[in-house]
């Protein structure tokens, strides 16, 4: 079976090295451990050392020629009269365009690393290997290659990915941003997300608000958060909704943690009311407020950016008539608020969830029931 | 700190608040009560309120924040003022 050598990444800032010799010409026999040619950044010169015993099938670059991290550079084979397989492309110029139909993205060289596998034995039908066409070759194996699943090499942290060819610079993520990345992944990775929404009148609503908010001197329209406790109180009466799955298990929670994305400045902050459903709606707007005070003074503690099992998010204060949201880690539902359109109070009122645990029919109820105030249900 | 001085600074920060959105403070009473002027949202408010605190030193309870207390910009520096000693 022919084995691909891949271009090494020297230094993680180049994406380019420069071939500066090949050691070994086509028909050599090597063994594992011998150089077979060397590689030049700005910064080094290291050798290219073949990975196992074989024959020299190939060889797809030349010496000074300057050539792309993880393009294959050559064909090691078991034997000397190995087919190597055909590129796409002939250009001449190239090294990363010539063998583009067998060059893997990042993310699937990562997943060959982790499951040993070369590149020959997976079946692809676009222009280049992806992680898609592993996982299925994974997944009609019995699911697992090397002894790990896909969906546990399958992170963030399990790949490496190839820095972009124009100029720029490396920085670390802040913790917001951090948990944003680690949302986003879990949405991708774990639920199986689904949306829907429902038109309606918000008139009783914002009436039901501003009643609130006179019978209490608030500042602040309550509109949002007293939606919010709505939607606690709906969990509260039907728990199906306040659930995760975990590892084919669905988990019911014991309490509802209702998350609030709160916008400060760049920054985005999934707010958290831990045990709402303990509280009236009274308690349920102060806690929400004093959590979002923090948010805005970036004094957030611990447990109020954590553990939320059910979601609410609005984006009407920029006039948004329709968003989807990313699912919160660990839950199956975040309802999506959005501006009424213009001239009227007609909005819709959508919401992501898990269609693991969740069907249409369960959050249109949901929908549905929150779309009047509880009064006038 | 002086009232007059402290309803300069709240005016500033409400005429930054209601830039951000788009409008004008400019003509804004003292006894105008902030949030039925339409100038700045409940986000802004929010903001408003989180600049008071830390702009005149103290922390608010959750409670403390009525339309009584800080409700207009005359208000807000007269609870500035009461909570001071002053």
């Amino acid at each position: 079976m022919p084995h691909p050598v891949y271009v090494p990444c020297v230094n993680i800032n180049d994406d380019i090295v420069l071939i500066v010799d090949v050691t070994v010409s086509a028909g050599d026999t090597v063994k594992a451990g011998d150089m077979i040619a060397e590689v030049e950044t700005d910064k080094a010169v290291i050798p290219v050392e073949a990975e196992q015993d074989g024959y020299v099938l190939k060889i797809l670059c030349d010496v000074e020629e300057r050539v792309k991290v993880g393009a294959v550079m050559m064909w090691i084979g078991d034997s000397p009269d190995e087919q190597v397989p055909e590129p796409a492309s002939k250009n001449p110029d190239e090294v990363s365009s010539r063998t583009n139909s067998q060059l893997p993205t990042a993310k699937a060289r990562a997943l060959l690393d982790k499951h040993k596998l070369d590149v020959v034995q997976i079946p692809h039908q676009g222009e280049r290997l992806t992680a898609r066409d592993i996982e299925a070759f994974i997944a009609g194996q019995g699911g697992t290659a090397g002894g790990v699943t896909a969906a546990q090499v399958d992170s963030p942290q399990s790949f490496e990915e190839q820095l972009p060819g124009t100029p720029g610079s490396l920085r670390s993520l802040s913790a917001e941003e951090q948990g944003m990345v680690s949302t986003v992944i879990w949405h991708r990775d774990h639920a199986v997300a689904a949306y829907l929404e429902m038109a309606y009148d918000q008139q009783a609503w914002n009436d039901y608000a501003a009643a609130f908010a006179e019978r209490h001197k608030f500042m602040l329209s309550p509109l949002l958060p007293l939606m919010a406790y709505r939607l606690v109180k709906l969990a509260r009466d039907r728990p199906g909704i306040n659930t995760t799955l975990v590892n084919g298990q669905k988990y019911l929670y014991d309490q509802v943690n209702l998350g609030f994305t709160v916008q400060v400045g760049e920054t985005l902050y999934l707010t958290v009311v831990q045990q709402a459903d303990a509280m009236d709606d009274r308690q349920f707007i102060d806690a929400l407020g004093e959590v979002q005070r923090h948010a805005m003074a970036k004094k957030l503690r611990p447990e109020e950016s954590k553990d939320a099992t059910l979601g609410f998010s609005s984006m009407a204060r920029w006039n948004v008539s329709r968003h989807v949201p990313v699912l919160a880690p660990y839950t199956a539902l975040m309802v999506a608020h959005s501006a009424p359109q213009k001239g009227g109070q007609s909005a819709v009122l959508g919401a992501s969830y898990d269609h693991r645990i969740l069907s249409g029919h369960d959050v249109a109820n949901v929908l549905q029931a929150l779309t009047q105030p509880p009064e006038v249900q | 700190m002086e009232k007059s001085e402290i309803k300069t600074k709240i005016r500033g920060k409400l005429a930054e608040l209601a830039g951000e959105i788009g409008n004008d403070a400019s003509q804004i009473q003292d006894d105008d009560i902030i949030p039925a002027t339409g100038l700045v949202d409940s986000a802004g408010i929010l903001g408003l309120v989180v600049w008071y605190e830390n702009a005149f030193d103290m922390s608010l309870k959750q409670e403390e924040i009525n339309i009584d207390n800080l409700g207009s910009i005359e208000s807000m520096a007269e609870y500035v003022l009461k909570r001071k000693g002053g």
